[in-house]
């Protein structure tokens, strides 16, 4: 395009040069040419004038009409009307002007005579100044030169005009699909009409759409991979400022619902063992992890904190971040401490018993035995403090067992007559304690498919304990019912009750609600662990209420399957055809 | 801002964090002493405060210096100021949570004496409002701030129904003393939560240039 147009520019421009050029040259060539001519016919005409003798006047002599027909003579004399000559001073080289003569441009120069002719001596010879025909020739070539020159750089500018207005015509549907906000933001028009430039975009436009999907779905999958872990997991850059953080990790430290990326970890996260975690992770490069507190319950995470490798600064020297990952280890903590609780607890107990027997055995071995009324205190004594180790071995035999999955025995059996023994047992005891025990009941004769000892060892330890933990004057209320089908069993209690934090933990093995109280009461700690290990081991659940010094609630709820009832119709209209 | 004012102001703001973090852990601390009555945890707390002294005067003095070389104008000197009133609030908060930790200690051999759940609520929503506080400060949430501030009222109201409480404790077990530690403790929480509020209302200043103290009427 732009050598076209270069093309036609030379092309008027040295056709131009020519011309100009070209019309000086022949001009000179021409004149030179006619002053020679005239030169020789001035010579000529001298010569001839010279020659032979004229008649007077010599004007009306035939010969001179001839000559100055021919070369327009005219007679001069030698100085003119103001006195200054009209011939040249070299002979050989005659003053040449060209004038106009009768209307017409004519060179003319004028030549003395060596026999003056009448009065005169001078002639003047004149000759007509006309373009010959080459020359004509050359002027129409090279105008029609410059006409075409002109006409082509006009017709070649205004096609470069249209194919760029066509070409941006095409690429102004392309610029305004950029500017607006597509899913695939390049535009790819399949209907271009001009080849080349639009076509070449649209292309690039589909490779970068294509492009830009792939990463999207690559980017989005790794987000929700990401996103959906349990584990927290958070990277930090050589600075300090946060890369990303998933949700995880948000939920585990309870970090406010704002944007954290870029902010410097400190702002992000102030638990100060873990940004010291960090901190010693960016400086040192070390991999370290760390059990770390968080918050009033307390929550309890597994810190772990490794470099991470961030390419390269442009020094040349090598970048390193960090990666934290976070997991909740609130639940297994709380597991260890039970089984240390357990473990402690457990030899406690059964220290001060033996301390005791022992005790009574030195005594009756110092000689005690010989007072008759004191060894009988003291070996009765010694059989209660062995009874309770006894009691206490069973129940954490029955824990144990429970724990593991002891094989139960389902059968059918009437609630009311399983809870028979325990009503009466604990009645006896309540009796002793000043303790009112009452039962309401729904309709008798509802019969459960159980085990009905794993049954009556719930309700004992129930029982037992709301009469233990009720002063006198106090009721214990027993209640069954049926709900939907659930066998309900509530034991309520006006007694001590307990706070919240103790309600929580009520079924913890050995767990008592104010340590100090630990054999005041007697009993074990391990009666609520077993009814709960037994209710779930039966299918069922059990849950508790409670108030302090207003009492305490215990609800069992055991699955009872429903009996089929015969006049149902199985197949209710519309079931077994589907139409 | 100058560059030099920038980074000393970046490292003040650390420091700043830093101090924050180790003061919320103080305080979820002492109140776990004083509810599960763990003296070991109690002393650990005491021993903090002592630590927390410290810091809070080395971030005065780095505000100071940075005032008196920089001489900052506007959003900058704002910005210090503000720093350095939480970072005495702070310090206040720490000490009361060593209070706290102490009257755990002192409680710590009355196991029969029954502390108020409300106590509890109370701690709760106390450290919750610190933890407001300086997120608000962190992330510049005015919001936030001003849910800082309204919380104060309930947290009064807790404090007035514990003292009721253990005033009629103490006149049914006659346990005169460990009643006393109970409602030191409780004042105790209530003023953190107070200084919490402090630190709220520094915030807005700071984002808004507008003292909002003494002015809770109108502020909803």
């Amino acid at each position: 395009m732009k050598n076209l147009l270069l093309l036609v520019a030379a092309w008027s421009a040295i056709s131009i040069a020519l011309g100009v050029i070209g019309s000086f040259e022949l001009n000179r060539i021409w004149r030179t040419q006619a002053s020679e001519e005239l030169v020789r016919d001035a010579a000529a005409a001298r010569n001839s004038i010279d020659a032979r003798t004229w008649a007077v006047p010599a004007e009306s002599d035939p010969a001179w009409k001839r000559m100055e027909k021919e070369l327009r003579l005219a007679v001069v004399p030698v100085v003119d009307a103001a006195g200054a000559p009209t011939v040249g001073d070299a002979p050989q080289s005659p003053p040449l002007e060209w004038a106009t003569i009768e209307s017409e441009h004519r060179l003319s120069t004028v030549v003395a005579l060596d026999h003056p002719l009448g009065m005169a001596n001078a002639i003047r010879v004149t000759r007509l100044a006309a373009p010959n025909s080459a020359q004509r020739v050359w002027w129409i070539a090279w105008s029609l030169l410059n006409i075409s020159a002109v006409a082509m750089t006009l017709y070649g500018a205004r096609w470069l005009r249209e194919s760029l207005n066509s070409q941006r015509q095409n690429l102004q549907a392309w610029v305004e699909s950029t500017q607006s906000e597509n899913e695939d933001f390049l535009l790819a028009d399949a209907e271009i009409e001009e080849p080349s430039l639009a076509s070449a975009m649209s292309l690039i436009a589909n490779n970068v759409n294509k492009s830009h999907r792939r990463l999207k779905l690559a980017k989005e999958r790794s987000e929700l991979v990401f996103d959906n872990l349990r584990e927290g997991v958070m990277a930090v850059d050589h600075g300090g400022k946060v890369l990303l953080a998933n949700r995880a990790l948000v939920r585990l430290l309870k970090l406010p619902d704002e944007d954290v990326l870029y902010r410097p970890f400190l702002e992000v996260v102030r638990t100060p063992a873990i940004a010291e975690l960090i901190a010693s992770v960016l400086t040192h490069r070390s991999t370290l992890e760390q059990e770390v507190e968080i918050g009033t319950q307390p929550n309890y995470l597994r810190v772990a904190a490794s470099p991470l490798p961030l390419g390269k600064s442009s020094s040349g020297e090598a970048r390193s971040g960090a990666l934290i990952t976070a997991r909740d280890e609130t639940y297994v903590k709380r597991v260890e401490l039970i089984r240390r609780d357990f473990v402690a607890n457990a030899s406690h107990e059964l220290r001060t018993p033996l301390a005791a027997i022992r005790a009574y055995a030195e005594t009756l071995q110092l000689g005690a035995i010989e007072d008759r009324e004191a060894a009988e205190n003291f070996i009765g004594n010694i059989i209660t403090q062995s009874d309770r180790i006894d009691s206490l071995v069973q129940g954490m035999l029955q824990l144990s067992r429970v724990e593991v999955g002891i094989a139960l025995d389902f059968a059918e059996f009437d609630v009311l007559a399983a809870l028979e023994p325990c009503l009466a047992a604990a009645e006896a005891m309540a009796s002793t304690k000043g303790v009112e025990v009452i039962k309401t009941e729904v309709t008798g004769g509802v019969q459960i498919r159980s085990d009905r000892d794993a049954f009556q060892t719930i309700a004992g330890n129930l029982l037992s304990n709301a009469v233990r933990y009720t002063p006198a004057g106090g009721t214990v209320r027993v209640k069954t019912s049926i709900v939907g089908d659930t066998l309900r069993v509530e034991v309520c209690d006006t007694g001590i009750g307990m706070r919240q934090q103790d309600l929580e933990r009520a079924f913890e093995r050995f767990y008592r609600a104010e340590k100090a109280r630990s054999s005041d009461t007697g009993g074990t700690g391990l009666g609520l662990s077993i009814v709960k290990h037994l209710t779930q081991a039966l299918g069922g659940t059990v849950s508790a209420t409670s108030k302090p010094h207003e009492g305490s609630s215990f609800v069992i709820q055991l699955p009872m399957p429903q009996p089929p009832n015969i006049d149902e119709d199985p197949f209710p209209e519309g079931v077994a055809n589907p139409e | 801002m100058s560059r030099h004012l920038k980074n000393d102001l970046e490292e003040a703001y650390h420091r700043l964090l830093s101090l924050s973090g180790k003061v919320e852990e103080m305080i979820s601390k002492a109140i776990r002493a004083l509810i599960d009555r763990n003296s070991s945890l109690a002393s650990e707390v005491i021993n903090l405060d002592e630590d927390i002294d410290q810091i809070e005067v080395q971030i005065e003095e780095e505000c100071l210096k940075m005032l008196a070389l920089h001489q900052p104008v506007a959003a900058d000197l704002r910005r210090l100021t503000t720093m350095m009133k939480i970072n005495n609030d702070l310090e206040r908060i720490a000490d009361l949570a060593s209070n706290v930790a102490e009257r755990a200690s002192d409680l710590q051999s009355e196991t029969d004496f029954p502390i108020p759940d409300l106590l509890n609520d109370m701690a709760t929503e106390s450290i919750r409002m610190v933890r407001d506080s300086l997120n608000a400060f962190v992330n510049l949430d005015i919001d936030l701030a001003y849910t800082v501030i309204r919380s104060d009222d309930a947290v009064d109201q807790m404090n007035v129904r514990v003292i009721d409480e253990l005033g009629r404790i103490m006149h049914e077990k006659a346990a005169a003393e460990p009643a006393i530690s109970c409602f030191s403790a409780s004042r105790s929480i209530e003023q953190i939560a107070d200084h919490a509020v402090n630190v709220a209302e520094d915030v807005i200043y700071m984002v808004n240039g507008v003292i909002v103290r003494h002015r809770h009427g109108g502020t909803d």
